[in-house]
């Protein structure tokens, strides 16, 4: 009855859609990013959307369209730094990591009144999600979930061994570059979910929990997904529930879940 | 009869300036067994490379199959099993199938059906013998099993040139044997060309019929009693070092 009830709330149904819509990319581009150990460009492309966000607020523009855009020339110009530059990939996103944070500090004490706005981006605050966005979420999630599904065979060859994915005729360079602009997406729509502190969460902790118990690829996307939802559903329950923040409530569970699935792991492990 | 698979004619290739190959020449003719020796930073990889076309010539010309490889579009005639995987496998979510369908995928194949494809997969498997490992991850599997789940996608597209970089250097002497054994039995029995980078010169006269010994330029290309009997080379690389080569050398 009482669940009944908070389904009858738009808000809550417009946080539940545009969640789940965001849970199942993070959770599907999370494990092509954990295989390839870039989970951490998830973090320097969230520190990148707290200063676009703030350029945004500062702009009196809904910080989603300019955060998409600026985010995704980022991840561009990271990939850049590490071939032109004699850069590694960690450095060269702590570089533009950090240029993101400073705009953002910098745009904050220009411009006082939008604080609380920023704020609410920092940590998240998908309860409050309007229409336009829920209609932005799920337009980018199916196009970006379209991509993945379409290019799984070369993204997992190049997830598995870059040199033999070149020799195979892929054009890694470019799916290197697809790769980047999808994860720029997806930081961007997570951080109305759980908030620019926590969207690498969102991204490592559904793959590397699947990663316990799978037992094949497509397996692993399937049970990222289905971590990711589950967080995302009993997330948004809890919060409204409790009158918790719905992003730490959500990392929190996608760390529980994580613990019993590594206890799960651990048994399937035994028998194979 | 033989039929040329790869002329490479006049290669070079420089990195920022530094010439790695020198005017590089040499034919391969259906069948053959090529080992691919020379010291570190010779220029093995990069010539692999360029024969693959992850690289291209910057001067000469390379012919696969008798077209030149800048119009060269029938990929899946080459199967490839790269110097060593970029991360470790321990972790890696996939299975034998899915890793060997991998193979699959290659530069003018075909789309194939599913079963079609679950077919060849499974004959690659059956073919090095590892068919009852076909849905275990892999990295559940030993080092010796892994390099044969390599080797079956290198395969599983039916290539008539095989070219392998280093395949036994992460794994142990009697994996290594076996391993070998696999190789001169598609040789022999299937005709498959194979082009061998090794470091394993102590071995690799048992198993390839020809030696190409690559410094940047050509040293040697041609077969091994031509080598092994060669003054020139003992001169050059000295008696010892010739007779590493030369003193295991198999040819039934």
């Amino acid at each position: 009855m009482e669940i009944l009830q908070f389904l009858q709330y738009a808000f809550i149904q417009r946080a539940l859609v545009a969640g789940c819509f965001i849970a199942l990319l993070c959770a599907t581009l999370g494990v092509l990013l954990v295989l390839r150990r870039l989970s951490l460009i998830g973090d320097g492309l969230a520190h990148v959307t707290f200063g676009t966000a703030a350029l945004g607020l500062f702009l009196k523009v809904q910080p989603i369209f300019v955060s998409v855009p600026l985010v995704v020339l980022s991840s561009l110009a990271i990939l850049k730094l590490t071939e032109k530059a004699r850069i590694h990939g960690d450095a060269a996103i702590g570089m533009v990591s950090a240029l993101g944070i400073s705009v953002g500090v910098l745009l904050a004490s220009l411009a006082t009144g939008f604080n609380v706005d920023l704020f609410s981006y920092l940590f998240g605050n998908i309860l409050a999600v309007t229409p336009t966005e829920v209609a932005i979420s799920i337009a980018l999630a199916v196009a970006v979930i379209m991509v993945i599904i379409g290019l799984h065979r070369p993204l997992l060859s190049i997830s598995f061994d870059e040199e033999f994915a070149k020799a195979s005729g892929i054009n890694t360079k470019a799916i290197n570059n697809i790769v980047a602009v999808l994860a720029s997406v997806t930081v961007v729509l997570a951080m109305r979910l759980v908030g620019i502190m926590l969207t690498s969460a969102l991204l490592i902790l559904p793959a590397v929990s699947a990663i316990q118990v799978a037992r094949s690829f497509k397996n692993t996307m399937f049970v990222a997904a289905c971590v990711a939802l589950l967080s995302v559903l009993l997330g948004v329950f809890l919060s409204f529930t409790f009158n918790l923040p719905t992003g730490a409530l959500i990392v929190l569970l996608n760390l529980g879940l994580f613990g019993i699935l590594f206890i799960v792991g651990k048994q399937i492990h035994r028998t194979h | 009869m033989q039929v040329e698979v790869l002329s490479v004619d006049g290669l070079s290739f420089s990195y920022n300036g530094k010439e790695v190959l020198h005017q590089i020449s040499f034919q391969v003719a259906t069948g053959d067994f090529v080992g691919l020796v020379g010291p570190n930073g010779s220029g093995k990889s990069t010539l692999i490379k360029n024969l693959l076309g992850i690289l291209m010539p910057q001067t000469g010309t390379i012919t696969l199959f008798g077209t030149d490889i800048t119009r060269f579009h029938e990929w899946h005639r080459i199967g490839y099993l790269p110097q060593k995987l970029n991360l470790s496998t321990q972790f890696f979510p996939a299975t034998v199938s899915e890793i060997v369908a991998l193979g699959l995928i290659a530069r003018g194949k075909r789309e194939k059906s599913r079963s079609a494809e679950d077919k060849a997969i499974t004959k690659a498997l059956d073919l090095l013998d590892i068919l009852p490992i076909k849905q275990k991850l892999i990295g559940e599997l030993s080092g010796g099993q892994q390099q044969r789940v390599l080797l079956a996608r290198a395969l599983v597209g039916n290539p008539e040139m095989l070219i392998l970089d280093e395949p036994t250097s992460a794994i142990d002497p009697e994996t290594r044997e076996r391993f070998y054994a696999v190789l001169r039995e598609l040789n022999t029995e299937r005709n498959l060309t194979i082009m061998l980078i090794t470091h394993d010169i102590g071995n690799i006269g048992r198993y390839a019929k020809k030696l190409l010994y690559l410094d940047r330029k050509i040293v040697f290309y041609g077969g091994f009693d031509d080598f092994c009997g060669s003054s020139d080379m003992s001169e050059f690389f000295g008696p010892s070092s010739q007779h590493i080569i030369c003193h295991r050398h198999d040819t039934t």
